[in-house]
């Protein structure tokens, strides 16, 4: 493999991933203070779904919108099967239960006098809401990460939506597995710790970056 | 209506229960009238619904029916949303406060700018605050770890930075050792008559209610007992 691939497979991981875990937190990071503040009928089955979704195999998520994308399917007609993009919406649904579910848990463990005191010192709804937001800022940035860190590590939905194809959908896992396939261990294990090693230069620098904030 | 000459607070035909409360504990009022720069004591035992009066008049809680005026408007007239508006000129300062994460200049800096008042103003307003909850210079220290005590003055000096028409106190000297629950009174009793603020509070020490308040509501279940006057 060679180290323009390396390069190309890293960006395409990074960019696809990246994208998933910025559009599917500014879509749960709502949902979930919705959820988290708010009482209402059928909550409880919403949160049971949300669930269920975390615990869905990539290859399920990937099966299900490779018929959507398909020629034939629904949304053929968009051309993107095959695609970055397709990549990318299929890891936003794949992360989406996730981000969910960690940010309610995060945003529930908020002390509830925290909206209250905002209210009463004369914030408006959207103001107090977010004071609810800067006060559970650590554990939801943990909760985007592990959304990104799911979706970068993921092969399934890369490889049946993505296509695998070298310098536009390979990414990193599919190469993992391209290059197992091949019998090419050594490089399946370097990619496997350029993956690792980025991941956690990553996570460090946001979680470092936040509590010099704090 | 512009509510010179009226009322700070005119409440009527008050009802109001916890949503899901599982006891049915209901608060119901007929009616009660609050004057502009006075001092209003609410006792009563635990439950007794002093923290829901006090929710009521903070705008925090919406009664199922009933009026509730502020300074001549009606914050929960039908087709209208203005409560948000109307609140800004009360603060309501819990029993146990919440703190937010940041420096003590942090916390009280949110309500000035939630209310935009200028920025420049800040620093004074700050100042002034924390000298009179006696805990002068405390803008850099962290909100975290202070004691209930420091923390209940903090919450106090957080409401007297924003200088409301009505400051809602519940317990406020609670947390506090006596000697300094003294002067945090007096703090309380200038405020009613230098700067004309309505203040209400709620207290489990008649004396501290007799010594500060122009006039007492005891309330029970609900309801209020007995409307007294004490001087």
């Amino acid at each position: 493999m060679i180290l323009h691939d390396l390069f190309l497979a890293i960006w395409i991981s990074f960019k696809t991933s990246g994208l998933a875990a910025l559009v599917a937190s500014l879509l749960a990071v709502p949902a979930a203070l919705h959820l988290a503040g708010n009482e209402f009928r059928g909550k409880k089955a919403v949160l049971v779904v949300n669930q269920t979704w975390m615990a869905a195999p990539t290859v399920v998520i990937g099966l299900l919108f490779y018929f959507a994308l398909g020629r034939s399917g629904p949304l053929g007609g968009l051309g993107l099967l095959y695609t970055q993009a397709a990549m990318t919406i299929g890891q936003i649904f794949l992360i989406l239960p996730l981000i969910v579910g960690f940010s309610y848990t995060a945003l529930r463990q908020v002390d509830r006098r925290a909206r209250l005191t905002a209210l009463a010192l004369g914030a408006t709804r959207h103001q107090a809401s977010r004071v609810v937001l800067r006060e559970a800022r650590f554990p939801l940035v943990v909760a985007v990460l592990a959304g990104f860190g799911r979706a970068v590590s993921e092969v399934g939905i890369a490889m049946m939506l993505g296509g695998n194809i070298r310098g536009a959908t390979r990414n990193i896992t599919t190469s993992i597995a391209l290059e197992t396939a091949k019998g090419e261990f050594t490089n399946g294990v370097i990619l496997g710790a350029v993956l690792l090693v980025i991941t956690l230069g990553i996570n460090a620098l946001v979680i470092s970056g936040l509590r010099s904030r704090e | 209506m512009n509510g010179i000459g009226g009322p700070a607070y005119l409440l009527e035909g008050i009802r109001y229960a916890y949503p899901g409360a599982a006891d049915g504990f209901v608060f119901e009022l007929d009616s009660l009238r609050i004057e502009p720069g006075s001092a209003l004591a609410l006792v009563g035992p635990n439950g007794a619904g002093k923290t829901t009066l006090l929710m009521l008049l903070a705008l925090l809680a919406r009664p199922a029916a009933g009026r509730v005026a502020f300074f001549g408007r009606d914050a929960w007239e039908p087709g209208t949303n203005e409560h948000p508006i109307i609140r800004r000129d009360a603060v309501l300062v819990t029993h146990h406060p919440y703190l937010f994460k940041g420096t003590v200049g942090d916390n009280l800096a949110f309500g000035l700018r939630v209310r935009g008042v200028p920025e420049p103003e800040w620093a004074d307003r700050m100042r002034e605050a924390l000298a009179l909850v006696e805990l002068p210079g405390w803008e850099k220290r962290q909100a975290a770890g202070l004691s209930a005590g420091q923390a209940q003055r903090i919450a106090l000096a957080r409401a007297l930075a924003l200088r409301p028409k009505a400051l809602l106190l519940d317990e406020p000297t609670a947390n506090i050792e006596a000697g300094l629950g003294l002067r945090i009174e007096a703090v309380i009793g200038e405020s009613v008559r230098e700067a004309g603020t309505t203040i209400v509070f709620s207290t489990h020490n008649f004396s501290q209610a007799s010594r500060l308040a122009g006039k007492i509501l005891y309330l029970e279940e609900g309801k209020i007992a007995s409307p007294g006057r004490f001087w």
